[in-house]
C-alpha cells in the first residue's frame, strides 16, 4: 500500500475523531486563557495520553498544538492580552479593530489567516520532510552533534535577556541530562543511590513542572486584579470581498515568512508573527494603518505564525531536534510510544508524516469551524476568575505526572521543578534551553563522544556540513549583543551631536 | 506602532506576555542567577569524583561529560557576573511579586505537600475534592459554588479520566 494512502487511513479509527475532537476543544479553551500556554498543555496532556496508542495519542498532542493557536487570538484581539506568546503580533492590530467596533471581522478573519497559515505549514510538512530525513541520513557523529549545539543555540538566541543566561540554562539542561546511567558503560552517574534516577531525570515530570507548575506558581506570586474588560461589541463578522482582496499579499507574506521561521530550530509562533507583521507593513500600500486596526497586519501575523507549525514539526520529525519547545515537549511522548524522530524515523516508516499531516489537516478543519461559531461564547471564559484555573492545572499536572508511571517519586520532581522553574522566571532565566538540553544531553554526548573516538577534533573540523553548522549556530549567538551594541553606540552618537548643537544654539 | 505587551520570545509562558509592571534589572538579580550557577557548577565538580572511573572500555571515562560541562557553567557564571556588574542593563524586569502572593503562594506548597500525605491514608477521590476546597480557598475563591461544587466536578470528572477510562491505580 502506498504511504500515502496507509497514513491517512490509520486516521479512519473512531478513536482518532474522538480524540481530534477532545484535543482542539482543550486547545481552544487552553489557547483562550491568558496564561495557558500550548507547551504548558501539551505537556499536560503527555500525562494521560501515553496510555493511548501513538497514533490517538499524537491526535490529542498535535490538535492542541494545531487549535492553542486559534484560541489564543481570542484574548489578544477582545483584551489587548496574547493568549499565548505566538499570538503577539495579533494584539498590534486586533485590539484596534475591536475599539473600532470590528472584533467580529478581526476574529474571524484571524481564523481565517491562522488555518490558512496552518495549511501553508502543513503543505511544507508533506513536501519536505522525507527528503530533509534522507538527507540527514547522510550525517555522521560529527554532524549530528553539530546539529544539536545548533538546536541548543537556536533556542538560546532567541530566548530574549543575556545570552550568558541563556548559555547557562542550556549547560545545565545538558548536566541534567547527564543524570543516570553513562550511554556506553553504563556506570552510575547522580544518581545518589536513588533507583528512579537510574533512568535519568523523568522527562515528562521535569516539563510539567517547568512550564505548568512554574507558570502557575508565577501567576499567583504576582497576580493583580485585571482593570481591562472584554470588547463586548462585535459588528460584522464575515470578511468581504474586498476585505479577502486586501488579505491576498499578507496572506502570501505570512505563509512564506512563518515556514522560513518554522523550519529554523527552537523558534516558534511568536517570532514569525513580528517579523512577518513587519515584512506586510513595508510592503503594504497603507503602512500607516498598521498598529492602528489594520486587516493586512492581522492577516500577515496570524497567517506567519500559524504557518510556523509544519515548519516545526518537520524540523522535529526529520533531523531530531525540537523545531519549537512544543515539540520539545511533544519528542518526550513519542519516544515512550517508540516513535524516535530523526533522520531514520520516515524511511522506517513513511506513512507516519502522511498520519500526521492528515492529522494536523482534521485539527485545523475542525478547529476554523469551532472558532467561526463558538467565538463569543469564549467571551464569558475570559471573565472567569483565574482560582479556579490555577486549582485545575494543580491538581491535573500532579495527577497527570503521577499517572506517566504510577509514581509519587515523579510528582515530586514535579514539584522541585515547579520551584526551580519559579526561581529561574524570577531571575530572567529562560527554562526552554534547558529541557532541550535535558532533551538532548545524551544525543550531544553520545555523538560527541564518537566522533572525538573515530578521529579527535579533526573529524569534526574536516566535516564541511559540521563546520557549516556550528559557524552559524555561533553566529547566532554572537551577532544579536553586537548588533544591540552598535545599536547603542550609534544613539548614543546621535544623542551626543544632538546635546552638542542644542549647546551652540544656546551659546 | 504596538500598545501590546511584548513578551520575551520563545514560548517560555504567557505570564511574560501578561501585562505588568516594569522596573529596571537590578545587579542583584543578574549576580543570583551567576552566584547560583557557580554553586552548582562547584558542586557538580565534587560529585563527578565520585562517580566510577569504569573499565576504560573507551578512551573517555564517564566522568568527562559533566566534568566538561560543570567547568563550562563555572567559566559562564563568572562572565555573567563580570558582564553584569560592568553593565547592568536596563531591559523588563519580571512583574513584582505582591505580599499577598508570596503568602498564597508559601501555602499552596504547604497544601500540596499535606495532599501528599493525605492522599497515603484517605481515598483519592475524597482528599482530592478536599485538596480542591483548600486551593480554591487560598487562591480566593468563596462561596459554596466554588468551594463545594467546583471540588466535587472536577474531582469527579479527573477520577472518570484517570481511574476509569485510563485505569490508573488511584
Amino acid at each position: 500500500m502506498s504511504p500515502i494512502v496507509e497514513g491517512f487511513s490509520a486516521l479512519l479509527d473512531p478513536t482518532v475523531a474522538l480524540c481530534v475532537l477532545a484535543g482542539a476543544v482543550l486547545g481552544m479553551l487552553v489557547g483562550a486563557f491568558p496564561g495557558l500556554t500550548a507547551t504548558m498543555a501539551v505537556a499536560l496532556a503527555s500525562g494521560f495520553t501515553l496510555a493511548l496508542d501513538p497514533i490517538p495519542g499524537l491526535a490529542v498532542l498535535l490538535t492542541i498544538y494545531v487549535s492553542a493557536n486559534f484560541g489564543d487570538r481570542v484574548p489578544a484581539i477582545l483584551v489587548n492580552t496574547p493568549g499565548t506568546p505566538a499570538s503577539i503580533a495579533t494584539t498590534f492590530d486586533g485590539y484596534a479593530m475591536a475599539k473600532q467596533g470590528r472584533a467580529g471581522l478581526a476574529l474571524t478573519s484571524s481564523a481565517f489567516a491562522s488555518a490558512i497559515g496552518t495549511v501553508v505549514g502543513v503543505v511544507l510538512l508533506m513536501v519536505a520532510a522525507i527528503p530533509l530525513s534522507r538527507l540527514a541520513l547522510q550525517f555522521g557523529p560529527a554532524e549530528m552533534f553539530a546539529l544539536v549545539v545548533f538546536g541548543l543555540t537556536m533556542m538560546i538566541g532567541v530566548s530574549g535577556g543575556r545570552i550568558t543566561k541563556g548559555l547557562m540554562a542550556g549547560v545545565l539542561g545538558l548536566l541534567l541530562g547527564a543524570v543516570g546511567r553513562d550511554p556506553i558503560t553504563g556506570a552510575a552517574r547522580f544518581t545518589f543511590g536513588i533507583p528512579e534516577l537510574s533512568e535519568g531525570v523523568p522527562f515528562i515530570a521535569a516539563i510539567i513542572g517547568l512550564f505548568g507548575i512554574a507558570e502557575v506558581f508565577e501567576q499567583v506570586l504576582t497576580h493583580r486584579p485585571s482593570k481591562v474588560k472584554p470588547i463586548t461589541q462585535f459588528g460584522k463578522w464575515f470578511p468581504t470581498r474586498e476585505d479577502w482582496r486586501e488579505m491576498g499579499k499578507p496572506l502570501v507574506i505570512g505563509g512564506g515568512v512563518g515556514s522560513v521561521v518554522g523550519a529554523v530550530p527552537a523558534t516558534g509562533g511568536d517570532i514569525a508573527g513580528i517579523i512577518a507583521w513587519d515584512q506586510a507593513r513595508r510592503r503594504s500600500k497603507r503602512p500607516e494603518r498598521f498598529g492602528k486596526g489594520s486587516l493586512e497586519g492581522i492577516t500577515a501575523a496570524d497567517t506567519s505564525s500559524n504557518a510556523t507549525l509544519g515548519g516545526s514539526l518537520t524540523t522535529t520529525l526529520s533531523l531530531g531536534i525540537p523545531g519549537d519547545s512544543v515539540m520539545a515537549v511533544m519528542i518526550g511522548s513519542m519516544v515512550i510510544w517508540g516513535i524516535q524522530p530523526g533522520p531514520s524515523l520516515f524511511t522506517g516508516s513513511p506513512e507516519l508524516v502522511y498520519s500526521i499531516a492528515g492529522l494536523m489537516l482534521v485539527a485545523t478543519v475542525l478547529t476554523l469551524g469551532i472558532s467561526l461559531l463558538r467565538m463569543r461564547g469564549v467571551v464569558k471564559l475570559l471573565e472567569l476568575p483565574p482560582h479556579f484555573l490555577w486549582a485545575v492545572v494543580l491538581v491535573f499536572c500532579m495527577v497527570g505526572t503521577y499517572a506517566v508511571n504510577n509514581n509519587v517519586f515523579d510528582v515530586g520532581v514535579m514539584l522541585v521543578f515547579g520551584l526551580v522553574g519559579l526561581f529561574l522566571r524570577r531571575f530572567g532565566v529562560p527554562p526552554g534551553p534547558i529541557v532541550l538540553g535535558l532533551l538532548l544531553g545524551e544525543l550531544a554526548e553520545g555523538n560527541l563522544r564518537r566522533a572525538l573516538e573515530i578521529g579527535g577534533v579533526g573529524n569534526i573540523a574536516t566535516s564541511p556540513i559540521a563546520v557549516a553548522i556550528l559557524t552559524v549556530s555561533v553566529l547566532a549567538l554572537v551577532v544579536p549583543p553586537l548588533r544591540e551594541g552598535l545599536r547603542r553606540r550609534r544613539s548614543a552618537r546621535a544623542a551626543d551631536t544632538e546635546t552638542a548643537r542644542s549647546g551652540e544654539h544656546v551659546g | 506602532m504596538p500598545a501590546a505587551p511584548i513578551p520575551a520570545p520563545g514560548e517560555s509562558g504567557a505570564a511574560e506576555a501578561a501585562p505588568g509592571p516594569s522596573r529596571p534589572r537590578s545587579r542583584l538579580r543578574e549576580l543570583v542567577p551567576a552566584l547560583a550557577g557557580l554553586a552548582l557548577g562547584l558542586a557538580v565538580l565534587v560529585l563527578t569524583a565520585q562517580i566510577p572511573e569504569g573499565a576504560g572500555l573507551t578512551g573517555f571515562s564517564p566522568r568527562w561529560w559533566p566534568e566538561g560541562l560543570a567547568l563550562l557553567l563555572i567559566v559562564l557564571s563568572v562572565v555573567h557576573a563580570a558582564l553584569s556588574w560592568a553593565r547592568p542593563g536596563a531591559g523588563e524586569a519580571p512583574s513584582e511579586a505582591t505580599r499577598t502572593g508570596a503568602l498564597r503562594l508559601v501555602s499552596l506548597v504547604l497544601t500540596i505537600l499535606g495532599y501528599g500525605v493525605l492522599w497515603y491514608f484517605i481515598d483519592f477521590r475524597v482528599s482530592t475534592v478536599v485538596l480542591f476546597a483548600a486551593l480554591t480557598y487560598l487562591t480566593g475563591g468563596r462561596g459554596w459554588k466554588a468551594l463545594l461544587v467546583f471540588p466535587v466536578v472536577t474531582t469527579g470528572v479527573l477520577y472518570l479520566l484517570f481511574g476509569v477510562l485510563l485505569r490508573v491505580p488511584l
